[in-house]
């Protein structure tokens, strides 16, 4: 059946939430029974990347091929993959002040770029809200798109990876979660973790995009 | 009786210094959460059968 995803997603985040809990994990400094967020805060980033990722390329094929059904595509990804980011950041905030002892830490270039990211995006539905012309809207936005995409990548993942100083995992010399998911009690988690979420942003957007283009056609009939 | 089997209950969930309960808290919250995504997946398929016709 055609559905078989979504029943995967409530399968694997089942799993996430129950094992997530009752899961043994490594004895961690700091970090302490924390570590759990792994399976939480973490996978929000991946949807946020697979999301966007998946925009940008409708975005790409629009301006190939002009079809407005690659717009709609687009900007459904992008607004769900921003929800992910949000939510991701707030997460992210909550499991700061437990460990760091902050909600936010100024200094710390993996937030601010995590933020200067999101701004990026919140850019990008501003530039769309501001065209009448749906032809030009979906043009200038699939433009903007490309160069969101590389800024979104640049500023999470490039930069904080040369700072020198940071306090987030995998920055600034401090053990990359890579060493954490090295634990395989963590990883037996993490990995489903990470396809469940996905899975579930990506349900939600093939939602807004049947919502949207049901009230586009509705609208049409109305007129005629 | 019936106030065995409740007593039964309660103290299953506060097993494993209560930590059970978080479970069964956030089992409630993701089946909510997926049965109103299929709540508006209905409406949805409903919607589109309507404009089809």
């Amino acid at each position: 059946m055609k559905n078989w995803w979504k029943y995967l997603c409530i399968l694997l985040l089942f799993y996430t939430v129950i094992m997530g809990f009752l899961g043994p994990i490594p004895e961690l400094n700091i970090l302490e029974e924390s570590i759990r967020n792994l399976y939480f805060h973490v996978p929000m980033w991946f949807a946020m990347m697979t999301l966007m990722f998946v925009s940008l390329v409708y975005s790409i094929l629009y301006l190939s091929n002009q079809k407005i059904d690659h717009d709609i595509r687009a900007a459904a990804f992008a607004k769900v993959g921003f929800l992910f980011g949000l939510l991701g950041i707030i997460t992210g905030s909550v499991w700061a002040r437990a460990t760091w002892g902050a909600w936010w830490v100024f200094e710390e270039v993996k937030l601010n770029g995590a933020a200067a990211a999101l701004l990026v995006y919140a850019a990008y539905f501003i530039l769309r809200g501001s065209f009448d012309d749906e032809e030009k809207k979906a043009r200038f936005s699939a433009v903007y798109s490309i160069f969101a995409f590389v800024m979104f990548m640049v500023l999470i993942n490039v930069i904080p990876r040369i700072s020198n100083s940071s306090l987030h995992p995998g920055n600034g010399g401090n053990p990359g979660f890579n060493s954490y998911d090295l634990d395989s009690n963590l990883r037996i988690v993490f990995y489903p973790a990470v396809i469940g979420w996905i899975l579930l942003s990506v349900w939600i957007s093939t939602l807004l995009i049947r919502m949207e283009k049901i009230f586009r056609k509705k609208h049409q009939l109305d007129i005629e | 009786m019936l106030s065995a089997q409740t007593v039964n209950t309660a103290d299953k969930l506060m097993e494993n210094s209560k930590l059970n309960a978080v479970i069964v808290v956030a089992a409630i919250i993701l089946t909510g959460i997926f049965v109103f995504l299929f709540y508006i997946e209905r409406k949805i398929k409903k919607l589109e059968q309507e404009v089809k016709n």
